[in-house]
């Protein structure tokens, strides 16, 4: 069993976006246009191309990179939320994914209502949402408000029942964007440690995030994207040195 | 466990019974959610589940029994629409909640995966508590006129099935057009009242002349309708094996059609919503 658990192939995903319109263009030119058929050629946009990796079973891989260089395509992608437009993916167990804080929750119901729904969107049954329930909760420190309607919530705590419903999902891999960021000191490393015990017990963990400090405590191997190509791809203190360390912000 | 996803794979993903049987959870949170949500911060609640078709089956009573003319059937006119406006009021929700499942839970679509096809499923099964609470309000003006209940109510669930059938159908085909073209949003509210008008809701089959029954059969409701009156009220209402098989048939084109359609096109749906 030494075959990588997320294999990507020659990846690649493109967008159709239409064409910015110039400023020179007069009422008759858009009637011509019209009477042409061109009004609405769309232009090809790769988010992502020749993407080639492999994450090994157990690893903590951060995906580093700019606004816009395809981060949360490659997670898209990866969760089957959208199909690729070229190359393949193999993927060599369960995927569950905190695209955002709290896929699916609706402000009117309440803590525990949403967090079955959550559950349930990540792909857990009723039974499973029921054995880890006490464990959830106690993790998310909802508390009391667990019957209030989640539209009441601090942004805080929303995130928080959140990242206690991803967290408890027992599935191979875990990809995580960018949501830890709303939370407060404490409830982060709660959050840090959690996913090193996930990690410890063999999950794979996909993060995307813009706190260095975090990926630098967690991760293990990195990839950096730019504009939709993978830059470099090793182990996560290589990459920190090379990209990072020479920023004088950081 | 090895999965692969290529961009040249094409496949109804979603029509795999592995695929929906593991889904059933979250089918049946869905329908929780909306439930919850449409009841919360109302004041009577589900009451209007039975208050609306009434009140629609009075207006109707109203209109042709007062002003229009209508043959006499021997039972109550109340009985005759509000046997019809129970289905109606079915299939009208379903069908409207149908054309907007998908851009409505946009936020499901592009942040989570699941089988897209169980928000379909979803709106088809929409109401199907007011269907059956509607059901027993026409056994109490029933019993208040004395009409006295047919074995023929034994059939009421293959209708029911039927009619799940055809909204499902209906929510396929206008959910993924309206995922493309908005237009289809404002268009379907407007064909929901032609349908009413098309439909046997405030009339019955036997008033359509004969020589268009068979192109009024089409329409999968008018075999549902006369169905459902034949349960309730009995053999004067029967449709006749001809309106039923052309029902039949238009259901599984229908059907057939919106699963196709859907299929094809449930891949793009994160892309364009």
């Amino acid at each position: 069993m030494t075959q990588p658990i997320i294999e990507a192939l020659n990846l690649g995903k493109c967008y159709f976006i239409p064409p910015v319109k110039s400023e020179s263009d007069n009422f008759l030119d858009k009637i011509l246009a019209i009477a042409r058929f061109s009004f609405s050629k769309k232009q090809r946009v790769w988010a992502l191309r020749n993407l080639n990796i492999e994450v090994e079973r157990g690893d903590v891989v951060a995906i580093l990179g700019d606004n816009g260089s395809g981060k949360s395509t490659l997670f898209r992608l990866i969760s089957e939320i959208t199909a690729p437009s070229e190359g393949e993916l193999i993927i060599r167990g369960s995927v569950s994914s905190m695209i955002e804080v709290g896929v699916g929750f609706h402000r009117e119901l309440t803590g525990r209502e949403n967090l079955f729904l959550n559950g349930a969107l990540l792909g857990m049954t009723t039974g499973q949402i029921e054995n880890t329930f006490n464990e959830i909760v106690r993790f998310s420190e909802i508390g009391k408000y667990l019957d209030t309607p989640i539209k009441k919530y601090s942004n805080g705590m929303h995130a928080r029942l959140a990242f206690a419903v991803a967290s408890h999902l027992n599935s191979d891999i875990l990809i995580v964007d960018e949501v830890l960021s709303v939370s407060d000191q404490q409830y982060r490393l709660k959050a840090i440690d959690r996913l090193r015990k996930l990690s410890a017990e063999g999950v794979t963990i996909l993060i995307v995030s813009h706190d260095l400090a975090l990926l630098h405590e967690l991760c293990n191997s990195a990839i950096y994207l730019k504009n939709g190509r993978i830059e470099a791809q090793s182990t996560f203190n290589a990459l920190y040195e090379e990209f990072y360390k020479t920023e004088p912000k950081l | 466990m090895e999965k692969k996803i290529s961009y040249q794979d094409k496949s109804f993903r979603y029509l795999h019974p592995l695929v929906l049987w593991r889904a059933r959870t979250l089918l049946i949170h869905l329908i929780k959610r909306d439930l919850l949500v449409s009841y919360k911060q109302t004041f009577i609640g589900m009451t209007w589940v039975l208050i609306k078709p009434f009140a629609m089956s009075l207006t109707i009573v109203f209109v042709f029994d007062r002003i229009g003319q209508f043959p006499d059937y021997g039972f109550p006119y109340l009985l005759i629409a509000l046997s019809a406006m129970t289905l109606w009021e079915f299939f009208s929700n379903a069908v409207s909640r149908g054309c907007i499942c998908i851009v409505d839970d946009r936020d499901l679509i592009v942040r989570a995966n699941f089988p897209r096809v169980l928000l379909a499923i979803n709106s088809a099964l929409r109401n199907s508590i007011g269907f059956f609470a509607n059901l027993v309000l026409v056994f109490a003006i029933m019993a208040y006129y004395q009409v006295p209940i047919s074995v023929n109510i034994i059939f009421i669930p293959i209708i029911f099935i039927f009619t799940l059938l055809l909204n499902l159908s209906l929510s396929l085909w206008f959910g993924t057009l309206n995922v493309f073209f908005r237009d289809v949003q404002t268009l379907i509210p407007f064909l929901i009242r032609i349908g009413l008008f098309i439909s046997p809701v405030a009339f019955t089959l036997q008033s359509v002349p004969e020589q268009w029954k068979s192109l009024f059969s089409i329409n999968p409701l008018v075999g549902l309708i006369e169905s459902l009156r034949y349960c309730l009220l009995g053999e004067k209402f029967w449709p006749g094996t001809e309106t039923l098989l052309i029902g039949v048939t238009s259901l599984t084109v229908l059907l057939l059609s919106g699963v196709y359609v859907f299929g094809k096109n449930e891949r793009k749906f994160a892309d364009v919503i």
